[in-house]
Parts: C-alpha cells; sequence; structure tokens
C-alpha cells in the first residue's frame, strides 16, 4: 500500500522539477521524465510477481500446457513495453517514431500469438475429421 | 524508491543550464554545446541504467 503513496508522490515531484527545467533545458526534462517513468514501473512490476505465480499456478491446477500460457505472457510483455516506448516518444514530440514502435508491437504480438493461432487450427481440422 | 536520482538529474539539467547561459554570454558558444551535449551524456547514462533494469526485470517476469 506504500508502493501506491510512494508512486504518487515521486509522479508529482517529477512533474514539479520538469515544469521547472522544461523551459531552459527541455533535453534533461526528457530524461527526467523517463527516469521518474522507470523508478515508478520498476516498483510497479515488481508487486505483478505474486500475481504471475498465481496464474501459473492455475495453469498447473487446469493442467493447461506450459507452452500455451508462454505466448499469452509474452504479448502482455510486449503490450506494456511498446506502450511505454510510445508514449515516451510522443513526449519527445516524435510522433513517427512511436507510431512505428506502436506497429511494430503489434506485427511482434501477431508474431508471439502465430502457434497459438497453429494449434487452434489443428484442433479444428482433427475436430472436422480431417 | 531513489528520490535522489530525480533530483540529480534536475540537479545537471538547472546547473548546465545555467553554464550554459553564462558561457553563451561570454561568447564560448562551442565550449556552452561541448558543456551541454557532456551534461545530456551524464543524464542518459544514469537513465539508461534504470531503463535497463526495467527491461531486465520485465524479461525476467514474463519468462522471454
Amino acid at each position: 500500500m506504500t508502493t501506491i503513496f510512494s508512486v504518487c508522490a515521486l509522479a508529482m515531484l517529477c512533474a514539479a522539477l520538469y515544469a521547472a527545467i522544461r523551459r531552459t533545458s527541455p533535453e534533461y526534462a526528457l530524461g527526467l521524465s523517463a527516469a521518474c517513468c522507470a523508478l515508478v514501473l520498476l516498483s510497479a512490476v515488481k508487486l505483478l510477481e505474486p500475481v504471475l505465480s498465481f496464474l501459473r499456478e492455475l495453469q498447473s491446477l487446469s493442467g493447461l500446457n506450459a507452452a500455451l500460457m508462454a505466448p499469452v505472457l509474452k504479448t502482455v510483455a510486449i503490450g506494456f513495453l511498446t506502450q511505454i516506448s510510445g508514449a515516451f516518444c510522443q513526449d519527445a514530440g516524435e510522433q513517427a517514431l512511436a507510431k512505428s514502435v506502436e506497429l511494430a508491437g503489434v506485427f511482434l504480438a501477431a508474431y508471439t500469438a502465430l502457434p497459438l493461432a497453429g494449434q487452434v487450427l489443428e484442433l479444428l481440422q482433427k475436430l472436422m475429421g480431417g | 524508491m531513489e528520490v535522489d536520482l530525480i533530483f540529480k538529474i534536475a540537479a545537471v539539467g538547472i546547473i548546465v543550464s545555467i553554464l550554459n547561459q553564462v558561457l553563451v554570454r561570454t561568447g564560448r558558444e562551442e565550449q556552452a554545446t561541448m558543456t551541454t551535449l557532456a551534461g545530456l551524456i551524464v543524464v542518459l547514462m544514469i537513465v539508461v541504467q534504470r531503463i535497463a533494469d526495467l527491461f531486465a526485470l520485465v524479461k525476467t517476469l514474463f519468462e522471454f
């Protein structure tokens, strides 16, 4: 619970400092915002560990193959990283870079989910007796 | 959480902008540019370490 207080305080502090140095040195303001994002996410993402271990427990209870779960987790990570990187590029005023990163994320997610789609197709073929 | 990191980056930004203005007023534009560049590299070194930590954490958590 203390994490949310420290995250909010850090974000507000960073916003105040950002406003202070934005006009005189915009490149440092960008670095400041990147460092703040990294710190906030480092403390927040660590809390995902119990959630993911619970997911793994559910997977082992249901008898689901680990190979089926891996693409889902990878897609989540790809979405998370591309969103953050895209937002950072947008902050720097590079819309084209942000869109490229997002598009790359979409392509990578599709590529990661391809084995799952292949297995669904296989299952459908088996069900239809083909 | 390392709040001192944020203060460090903001302090570097303020100091470099002051140095930049002083150097520009005294007619040393080249040195002002080099100072800005050096400060930026220092800040980027700090930021890149944290971002690398974040990426490594995501990598281990999501089993890449």
